[in-house]
């Protein structure tokens, strides 16, 4: 007898980090000054610190806005449903605690790309609150597949993660009012020869072919400790790991529509690692493209429709652009996971479907024409339209429940009352689509007793 | 997929220093079962390796990713492996490496390799140690076809930098900063600093010195070789028109301008034939009259069309040093100036015909030359019209000028003149002018 090999995946998933955003309010709702900031941070620090389970965590300000505060958290396995529990629950009890501590200094704590309640005193809003997700990476050859990859679906990402649509109790012309304003938003440029020992080459390239000085500044950043990767053995697992960030997404509310986001991005790295590592390319989208349809999905959110690029060429369908066809950003991305390619992804990541709900289950009612909220910039503007008195009231309201919550999403919990009986079905289908047919060699086994399915 | 088992430890499984490949579920179990007995004992500690050594050079790492809390490895410990780190499949192997024996991805290929059709694919593929780069591109090159400097075909210095300006690679004594900037983000090879931040001499002497000089005097003799170069704001630069009115001329500094009328009628040519001609519409160098009224403009005496011809005999040696735009335009004012010789001989065989139709032989046979002094179009450019000089080997002009001008009159009718002038060729004396 030895050790059983209970399961396996050969090209799987990596650990993942993330920087939530968060915008510290004072009691009228105007941005935070310096000082109460610093009380709200000291006081959330210690108390995180003692917290056991929530050893590596760290709130921190940020250098552009004072308002704006971090929760970081350390690189977690998110590799089981278990895993993403955890990584769930304990972001949601960091948030808890912060917001606990900005409770006690008589302040309110909001979650958005912008203030969406009061504006500030310049033309443009200054305080910019977004989700950085970083992506573990291992090697060169795996940046520079997945960062294009991230880069391929910039628009369709973005379109979904919009969270900025109303600035100062009004509806702005933008899903994303922050992506449109942030000075420190570049579009990612294709990379086609990654190397590390490049680096001071490839920005230097940048810097004069694009005009970017900075190349950390795109909004998918391939740099993150990127100098871990030029040591000979460096060690896995560590607290500071080569990874890739994505920092176009805005501030989100809701831990579910978080999770979901974590596994989609978590299956698009698993889709590049395979890539990188059977030796293959990813065929080269062009920056005008990907510029454009950015540009619609930051105005229109989900409703945004995306150009195709021309001639993308593949053995393997994994995008929108191979069927040649103008298409909605949600559907878009339904097509694209509904690809074998990443719906493969999706089962070694032994994703259930509820988790993917949140953005697929809108994504799908949408494209059956039905009314429903894809996204929260689509929910803030409703709610703003609809509850104009009392806007402001509820929006906190909300923002408090979804912030104490792991499993709690308004936007799924509004389109299951609309629309029950397809919400059923686009939960059984996509449970048919994620059972492992294809089993590798993985012997039957129980969980680990939580529940399978978590319904809201 | 991987499910979560209460004591499952999740570890990834680095092959990377072995030579496993792993493509199939099967493999994954012929692995397992030669590096699973070998784990029994070991603690698993997260984010720390347990290690199964499967030969003299070959250790397999299972970095353990959750512990589930054991403390030991046992036969009864499963394992969930999360992922399997392995040396990529190399499609494009370095050519420099596979000659050392190695097998190494090559991700860049070079640019000259890469166009040279005569190679075999996959010839051009270098890893980042074999690649060589010009700081500030991307592209690569192999050992052999490391960019030189350009500032002359046979420099054999390697390109360490792309002017900003010219975008041409260049060694490290072609670098020059902007003059301005402090953080050295911008390179300029000698010409392009010159070209773009020399400041005009006339404002430096007066004392203004932060003014550029965007424009360079470009007068040349055969002497010189090269043109003056002074560089000049616009105030200061002098513009000979040769273009027409509506456009910049050839740019002259003061000092040139003036000795432009002592300037022999060969570097004339060569500096209006060597520069650039405006964008658009403008007034040729081709058309031969048009061109002789410009080098006149700045003379005491006429230059006939045959002393142009000569002139531009003369350069015929130099233009085949030139550029080909040069050439065709010293190729089409030969032609232009013999055209309107050949032009002038049919029309003096004309003139004689038609004064022997008139006047007699003896009157046809006193006419000497004729000289084409301006042709003009109409404006419907289908008609033109001439002013003559008419040399005669006699002072008697009342044979061709005729009773009350008639016969002159009926000459410049039936050949369309606008003026006549009449010259005794023997002192130059005029006979008849209008």
């Amino acid at each position: 007898m030895q050790p059983e090999l209970r399961g396996f995946v050969i090209d799987g998933a990596s650990r993942h980090s993330i920087q939530k955003g968060f915008l510290l309010l004072k009691a009228d709702l105007q941005l935070a000054e310096e000082e109460k900031c610093a009380l709200v941070l000291n006081r959330a620090a210690q108390r995180l610190a003692g917290e056991s389970s929530l050893a590596g965590y760290a709130i921190k300000g940020s250098r552009l806005h004072p308002a704006c505060l971090r929760l970081e958290t350390p690189f977690l396995p998110v590799y089981t449903v278990a895993q993403r529990d955890l990584f769930v629950q304990r972001l949601a009890k960091a948030s808890s605690i912060l917001l606990q501590c900005t409770r006690e200094r008589q302040c309110v704590l909001a979650v958005a790309g912008v203030n969406p309640y009061c504006k500030e005193a310049e033309e443009q809003p200054q305080a910019l609150c977004s989700d950085i997700h970083l992506v573990e990476v291992y090697d060169e050859g795996e940046i520079e597949r997945i960062y294009n990859l991230y880069r391929q679906f910039l628009p369709e990402l973005l379109a979904i993660s919009t969270h900025s649509a109303v600035y100062g109790g009004e509806v702005q012309g933008y899903a994303s009012l922050r992506m449109k304003v942030n000075p420190r938003s570049y579009l990612p440029h294709y990379i086609a020869q990654y190397s590390t020992r490049q680096l001071a080459n490839l920005r230097e390239m940048v810097r004069k072919e694009h005009g970017l000085e900075d190349l950390n500044q795109m909004d998918i950043n391939p740099l993150v400790n990127e100098n871990i990767l030029h040591q000979p053995q460096h060690s896995l697992l560590t607290n500071t790991t080569a990874a890739i960030a994505l920092r176009f997404i805005d501030a989100q509310c809701s831990f579910p529509f978080i999770r979901a986001q974590i596994i989609l991005l978590q299956a698009l790295a698993m889709y590049g690692r395979m890539l990188a590592r059977k030796g293959r390319r990813l065929w080269h989208m062009h920056d005008e493209i990907i510029d454009e349809n950015k540009a619609l999905a930051l105005q229109r959110g989900p409703t945004a429709v995306l150009k195709p690029a021309k001639g993308l060429k593949s053995g393997e369908e994994y995008s929108f652009h191979q069927q040649g066809q103008p298409q909605t950003a949600t559907t878009a991305l339904l097509m694209s996971f509904e690809g074998r390619v990443l719906t493969e992804r999706l089962r070694r990541l032994s994703c259930e479907s509820w988790e993917l709900l949140p953005i697929f289950g809108g994504a799908q009612l949408r494209r059956q024409g039905l009314s429903c909220f894809a996204n929260y910039a689509e929910y803030q503007q409703y709610l703003c339209n609809t509850q104009k008195e009392q806007f402001t009231m509820l929006l906190q309201k909300q923002t408090t429940q979804l912030l104490s919550s792991s499993f709690f999403d308004i936007i799924s919990e509004y389109n299951t009352e609309l629309h029950e009986a397809e919400m059923q079905q686009i939960e059984e289908q996509w449970t048919e689509r994620l059972q492992n047919r294809h089993r590798e060699s993985v012997p039957s086994g129980q969980h680990s007793g939580l529940p399978a399915r978590r319904r809201v | 997929m991987i499910e979560q088992h209460n004591h499952t430890i999740q570890v990834i499984c680095d092959l990377r220093d072995t030579t496993f490949a792993i493509e199939e579920p099967k493999q994954v179990d012929q692995l397992w079962n030669r590096i699973a007995p070998l784990l029994i004992g070991q603690k698993p500690v997260i984010g720390q390796p347990l290690r199964a050594k499967l030969g003299k050079n070959e250790s397999v790492a299972l970095w353990v990713v959750d512990n589930r809390q054991l403390v030991r490895i046992t036969r009864a410990t499963t394992f969930a492996i999360v992922d399997i780190l392995r040396q990529p499949t190399v499609r494009y192997q370095c050519r420099a490496c596979k000659a050392l024996g190695n097998l190494v991805y090559g991700p860049l290929q070079c640019r000259e390799c890469l166009n040279d059709k005569n190679l075999p694919e996959g010839f051009e593929r270098l890893c980042s140690i074999h690649a060589s780069f010009v700081p500030g591109r991307l592209d690569a090159y192999c050992s052999e076809h490391i960019p030189h400097c350009s500032c002359t075909p046979t420099c054999s210095y390697e390109a360490t930098f792309y002017c900003d300006h010219c975008n041409r690679p260049f060694g490290e004594h072609h670098r020059h900063p902007h003059p301005r900037e402090a953080t050295g983000n911008k390179w300029y090879c000698y010409n392009c600093r010159r070209t773009l931040f020399s400041p005009c001499v006339a404002c430096w002497r007066e004392g203004k010195q932060e003014s550029l000089g965007k424009l360079s005097c470009a007068y040349i003799t055969q002497a010189t070789k090269n043109p003056c170069d002074v560089w000049l704001c616009r105030e200061h630069a002098q513009q000979w028109k040769i273009w027409g009115p509506h456009h910049e001329g050839i740019t002259l500094c003061e000092e040139h301008k003036k000795r432009l009328r002592a300037t022999s009628l060969s570097d004339v040519l060569t500096m209006m034939i060597l520069a650039r001609p405006p964008q658009g519409r403008y007034f040729r160098l081709t058309n031969a009259f048009r061109l002789r009224r410009i080098l006149n403009r700045n003379r005491d005496q006429d230059l006939t069309l045959e002393e142009i011809a000569s002139a531009l005999q003369q350069l015929a040696p130099a233009a085949t040093t030139w550029g080909r735009r040069a050439q065709t335009l010293y190729a089409e004012i030969k032609q232009a100036i013999a055209r309107a010789l050949e032009k002038q001989i049919i029309l003096l065989k004309e003139v004689k015909a038609f004064y022997q139709k008139e006047a007699g032989n003896l009157v046809a046979e006193d006419i000497a030359n004729l000289t084409i002094v301006d042709r003009f179009l109409t404006e419907d450019a289908h008609t033109e019209q001439i002013i003559i000089d008419l040399y005669l080997t006699s002072d008697e002009a009342g044979q061709y000028i005729g009773r009350n001008h008639n016969r002159i009159k009926q000459l410049k009718q039936h050949f369309n003149f606008i003026a006549v002038k009449l010259y005794d060729i023997r002192g130059g004396t005029p006979l008849l002018l209008e």
